[in-house]
């Protein structure tokens, strides 16, 4: 079970990224409203789809995985709460508790203003259903890239910090880059598809309403599992055991 | 009781702590001292649990510090080296979420501590200094009364008058009969709280006694200032080891007691009288290896 005073504890350290993602994120979805009114629509999807559910939750699980995990054991605050009459698991599910949920929140704040915006109708290929569906699946996107983050903020064998700033921050932001090459140009660079987890996440399928954004969503969502549990497994094993 | 059996932490390069045996009881202060690097952050770090020894084991109270760590860590104070705690709290709210975390409702102990040793809790973290830092992390040791008291470098960062208070404090904490291990860079610090020490050297225990026979065996050196060269030349044939002489300055070195030297300055005209800043190792060259005044 997650610890509340470590949550409480996170959420006072972390407030001020939190702060400035969910205002990133709100002026997002103003942009888009306003665009939404100029009848921009292929803007206006990047602003309500791209950004809000993809780019700016994804910054904000890389700073937090490493802001709750790498910086408390790097500046020793991490020895604190391991000291107190809590465990090494509780301490670091609690964590990962933590960045799971403040993602679930500012997606779902997303998805909640395109409801009440009825986004669905800018262009015309999506309804309410798909709509929510595709922010479901943004979440399982999340879910697996704050796992991944999370992961490696775990992982104490990548000491360098350049190394662990390209594995933690630069792999997934990379990857994402090559997804929208791939977006952008897919005859030419159909490729890339095949090298970027990111195609998982695929807003056609979404819209389509297909099974398949189903069954890639659940893949992403049990390799964040996964991400999350070896994490958990590796923080454990080199603290105190249980 | 804390006991370290043939306790062994190898990291590899040399590095760790080697074949540690020792025992702390109940109402004793006991210190580990060495240079950095020297294994006192590991002993503790063991005692914690945060590491798995290679070889042999320590326990607390007869429960093993690695599979029972969780259980220990009730009775347990622990202030970590070179602290740094989250820069966008204040000392209060850093002090009550750890109180949160360990069930105390009660917080006068805490704020007891923390007016005891001057320190404002309402201040936010990044603004205070560094001392004020360690401060706050000495209050969190110290919030829930605990029976056992691991402070590593606890005077790291203190001026005198904080150093006092907390001396103060861990000799309160002594006659609660309560076990206290602290580690230390220098001896005096030690000097001031402990009653058995541990000297440490590159993991090894090159020393482990009484303060009262360390203090014997203490080698330190006094710069000497005298009215004039005269007085100097005379007092260089008393039988003590003159380090250098420079026209009315000379260095002293002397082994245990102070007195006789004290006695002997006493007949000479002198106009001060300096310690000269010594490493561990040339405090006691004699335990580290002995050949650094040979």
């Amino acid at each position: 079970m997650p610890s509340i005073p470590i949550l409480k504890q996170d959420f006072l350290i972390n407030k001020k990224p939190i702060l400035i993602c969910y205002l990133c994120q709100f002026f997002s979805l103003l942009l888009a409203a306003a665009i939404r009114g100029m009848r921009l629509m292929e803007i206006s999807d990047i602003f309500w789809d791209t950004l809000p559910v993809v780019i700016i939750p994804m910054a904000m699980e890389i700073v937090l995985a490493h802001r709750t995990v790498r910086m408390c054991e790097a500046d020793k605050t991490m020895d604190f709460l391991l000291s107190a009459s809590v465990t090494p698991a509780q301490v670091i599910t609690t964590k990962a508790f933590f960045a799971a949920l403040n993602m679930f929140l500012l997606i779902s704040l997303s998805m909640l203003f395109g409801c009440l915006f009825h986004v669905y109708d800018l262009t015309g290929v999506w309804n309410s259903n798909t709509y929510i569906a595709l922010n479901l699946g943004g979440m399982c996107l999340q879910l697996f890239v704050g796992g991944w983050c999370f992961l490696i903020s775990c992982a104490d064998r990548i000491r360098k910090k350049t190394a662990y700033w390209i594995v933690e921050a630069a792999l997934p932001a990379a990857l994402y880059g090559i997804y929208l090459l791939y977006y952008l140009f897919p005859r030419q660079l159909f490729l890339l598809q095949y090298i970027t987890i990111f195609s998982l996440f695929r807003q056609e399928l979404f819209a389509r309403g297909s099974l398949m954004a189903l069954l890639a969503s659940v893949i992403l969502a049990v390799l964040g599992l996964g991400c999350y549990g070896a994490g958990r497994y590796l923080f454990c094993g080199r603290s105190l055991r249980t | 009781m804390i006991r370290f059996k043939n306790l062994t932490k190898r990291y590899g390069g040399g590095n760790g702590i080697f074949d540690f045996s020792f025992e702390v009881e109940e109402g004793e202060v006991f210190g580990l001292v060495g240079a950095e690097g020297a294994g006192k952050t590991t002993a503790l770090r063991m005692l914690m649990g945060f590491e798995e020894p290679s070889k042999g084991r320590c326990a607390i109270n007869g429960k093993d510090c690695v599979k029972q760590a969780a259980v220990l860590h009730r009775d347990i104070g622990y202030l970590p080296d070179k602290i740094a705690l989250p820069a966008a709290l204040t000392g209060r709210q850093f002090l009550c979420s750890n109180a949160e975390l360990r069930g105390i409702r009660n917080r006068e102990h805490l704020f007891q501590a923390a007016r005891k040793l001057d320190l404002d809790v309402d201040e936010k973290i990044d603004n205070m200094t560094s001392a004020d830092v360690q401060k706050t992390g000495i209050v969190c040791a110290l919030m829930h009364n605990p029976p056992v008291i691991l402070l590593d470098n606890p005077f790291r960062n203190l001026d005198s008058r904080a150093r006092s208070i907390l001396v103060d404090l861990i000799l309160e904490e002594k006659e609660k009969g309560k076990m206290v291990l602290l580690t230390a860079n220098t001896v005096d610090i030690a000097d001031l709280t402990c009653d058995r020490v541990g000297l440490l050297d590159k993991g090894n225990m090159v020393y482990l006694g009484d303060i009262e026979n360390m203090r014997e065996n203490m080698y330190r050196q006094y710069l000497v200032q005298f009215g004039s060269s005269r007085a100097a030349m005379e007092f260089s044939k008393e039988p003590f080891e003159i380090k250098s002489m420079k026209d009315r300055n000379l260095v002293v070195s002397v082994q245990g007691e102070l007195l006789p030297l004290l006695q002997a300055l006493a007949r000479h005209y002198v106009t001060s009288v300096e310690p000269v800043p010594l490493s561990l190792e040339e405090t006691f060259a004699h335990i580290y290896g002995g050949d650094l005044y040979a």
